[in-house]
């Protein structure tokens, strides 16, 4: 499923002392399957944004496109529309409530008005795809369990709702590193074994370089650069604009090359580090 | 008091239990011993659960030991009598800074503490103004503290905690929920409280780039102390570490792992800087020669 921005424009509070533009002008479209991460400073407008997706906010001028079709336009049900496109926001574990992991991933479900059968059937795949075991946690109430699986049941809520896009704000943060790792192996699989399109905001530049096939990079409401993970990584000037910072291994990579050894600096991952010195100092013959 | 020596806080045996559902005890603090020196600067890391944020509570009484001792200037935190000394000895500064904001300025919530403590209203604006100046947010005396960005509202909880006066402040994850430049903000302004001014700080984190600026880094599984060193002892033992759902830094993963290829990049890099001056000091020669020029 493609969604699809059009000369976005968000402002609050207009025509107030308080007026801000979140949005300034935004263009952008994302393909059925991609893997794309959203990065800026906070304040940038990376969750203005995202909330345009499935329609929580409603542009102040500019059209939004889920599968082709303009979600604000005559008879269209954003219901229909929130249902295909899910968003889990920061911190979802904060909205969990129910009594046991099974009622609070049935809700959704339910209150599609699902039969039992069809309910039952949701959960336990949704708690599948979540990497979450039915028969051992679908009885336990979701307070008692571990920060990183009390997010991954907030995400089944999410996935039991059947949608075809998933878009994650900051789904990892607050996390140790082993629940970080839980979270975001589970979100790849999403991608690469359920074929989800997967958007992610995050402040993790590692974790973007590990997931993300293409990054959009915003700044003061503005849309900056948008392009391929290795692509954007490698562009100092326009992460420094925006306020981040590559990967610690991007920016070994850089400084290596500063020094003149003769490495590639897109380098995204630990073992593509690996690799890529090992290439370089067997070439030079001096690692066999 | 005992203010002989320059231990600030002092812990001996610290047991923290409470009881869950019928009668299981969960110790979540199991036989804690530390000694903090003052003007140190101590970095505590460890999983969810594994006891950080209770032993901090315990550093200026918001929890009482069921067990053990902690001391905090030589006065202990169980006896009610020190309680208002303590609490002004250490302050604390929690993850979220929109948590810890009460007022409607940014100057009346960092006063909010020093007015409780019935201090006269010079005194009271001094400490303000000078506390602001510290965090690098005296320009934003007047703002309303809701409409700062989270790095400025974490730099005016901690500007609220140092108008107090402490000698220490404990820091519980306060960049967990701050972007990239937040977090440098929040990061330089605590590394300067350290150097410059001398404030003892113990910081909770799960970022193991914020955890090697400590002198000391406190590693903490299952309610136990399971190492105590300096950061580059503490990261150089990579597997160690992931035994304990623990990372280190890009670069000294990078180090072991070329380490096992037979590149022998010592393991106990921590920065960019450190690795490239290694790797250029390992070969210097070829390709790789021209790097130390």
């Amino acid at each position: 499923m493609s969604i699809r921005v059009e000369n976005l424009y968000h402002i609050y509070n207009p025509g107030t002392p308080f007026e801000r533009c979140a949005v300034h002008n935004v263009t952008l479209e994302i393909q059925d399957g991609e893997f794309v991460a959203i990065i800026g400073e906070t304040g940038s407008g990376k969750s203005t944004l995202i909330q345009h997706f499935n329609g929580l906010l409603k542009p102040t001028q500019g059209r939004v496109f889920v599968d082709g079709v303009d979600i604000w336009g005559k008879g269209v049900h954003l219901k229909s529309i929130r249902q295909k496109v899910g968003l889990v926001f920061q911190y979802p574990e904060h909205q969990l409530f129910e009594e046991t992991v099974f009622k609070d991933i049935a809700f959704g479900p339910r209150n599609m008005g699902l039969n039992d059968d069809e309910v039952q059937r949701r959960v336990k795949q949704a708690m599948k795809m979540a990497g979450l075991d039915f028969e051992g946690l679908c009885d336990r109430s979701p307070f008692e369990l571990s920060g990183g699986e009390k997010r991954r049941v907030a995400m089944a809520g999410v996935l039991a709702m059947e949608p075809s896009v998933i878009v994650l704000d900051e789904p990892a943060s607050g996390l140790d590193p082993r629940g970080r790792d839980e979270v975001l192996t589970e979100i790849q699989e999403l991608h690469q074994e359920f074929g989800f399109t997967v958007i992610l905001v995050s402040h993790s530049m590692e974790d973007v370089a590990r997931l993300a096939r293409r990054v959009v990079v915003l700044h003061r409401a503005r849309l900056i650069a948008d392009g391929s993970t290795r692509d954007i990584f490698d562009m100092e000037d326009v992460l420094d604009k925006a306020g981040l910072e590559a990967p610690q291994i991007t920016r070994l990579m850089q400084e290596l090359a500063g020094r003149n050894m003769k490495v590639r600096t897109d380098i995204l991952t630990i073992e593509e580090a690996k690799h890529e010195i090992l290439h370089v100092l067997r070439g030079e013959g001096r690692v066999s | 008091m005992d203010r002989s020596g320059d231990r600030i806080i002092q812990v001996e045996n610290l047991v923290y239990s409470y009881t869950q559902g019928e009668d299981e005890e969960v110790r979540a603090l199991d036989g804690i011993n530390l000694s903090i020196r003052r003007g140190e600067f101590v970095v505590v890391i460890g999983r969810n659960g594994s006891g950080k944020s209770t032993l901090a509570k315990h550093l200026n009484a918001l929890f009482i030991p069921s067990s053990g001792l902690v001391s905090i200037n030589g006065m202990d935190t169980q006896d009610p009598k020190y309680l208002w000394n303590i609490r002004q000895t250490v302050g604390m500064v929690f993850q979220n800074p929109d948590n810890q904001i009460v007022s409607t300025t940014v100057e009346e919530d960092v006063a909010f503490g020093p007015e409780n403590l019935g201090i006269p209203p010079d005194e009271i604006r001094r400490r303000v103004n000078l506390a602001l100046e510290w965090v690098g947010m005296s320009e934003y005396l007047r703002h309303a503290p809701h409409l700062l960005s989270g790095g400025q509202k974490q730099r005016v909880a901690i500007a609220g905690v140092l108008a107090m006066r402490p000698e220490c402040i404990v820091l519980d994850e306060p960049t967990a929920m701050l972007d990239p430049s937040g977090r440098r903000e929040v990061l330089d302004t605590v590394k300067r409280l350290n150097k410059e001014d001398g404030i003892t700080v113990v910081m909770i984190t799960h970022f193991m780039s914020e955890a090697i600026l400590g002198d000391r880094v406190i590693v903490m599984d299952a309610g136990k102390i399971v190492m105590d060193d300096v950061p580059r002892k503490v990261f150089s033992q990579v597997e160690t570490m992931r035994l304990l759902h623990l990372d280190v830094p890009q670069v000294t993963r990078l180090a072991y792992e070329l380490g096992k290829c037979g590149v022998p990049i010592p393991d106990d890099v921590l920065t960019v800087e450190e690795f490239a001056d290694a790797l250029c000091g390992v070969f210097p020669e070829g390709a790789v020669a021209s790097c130390g020029e």
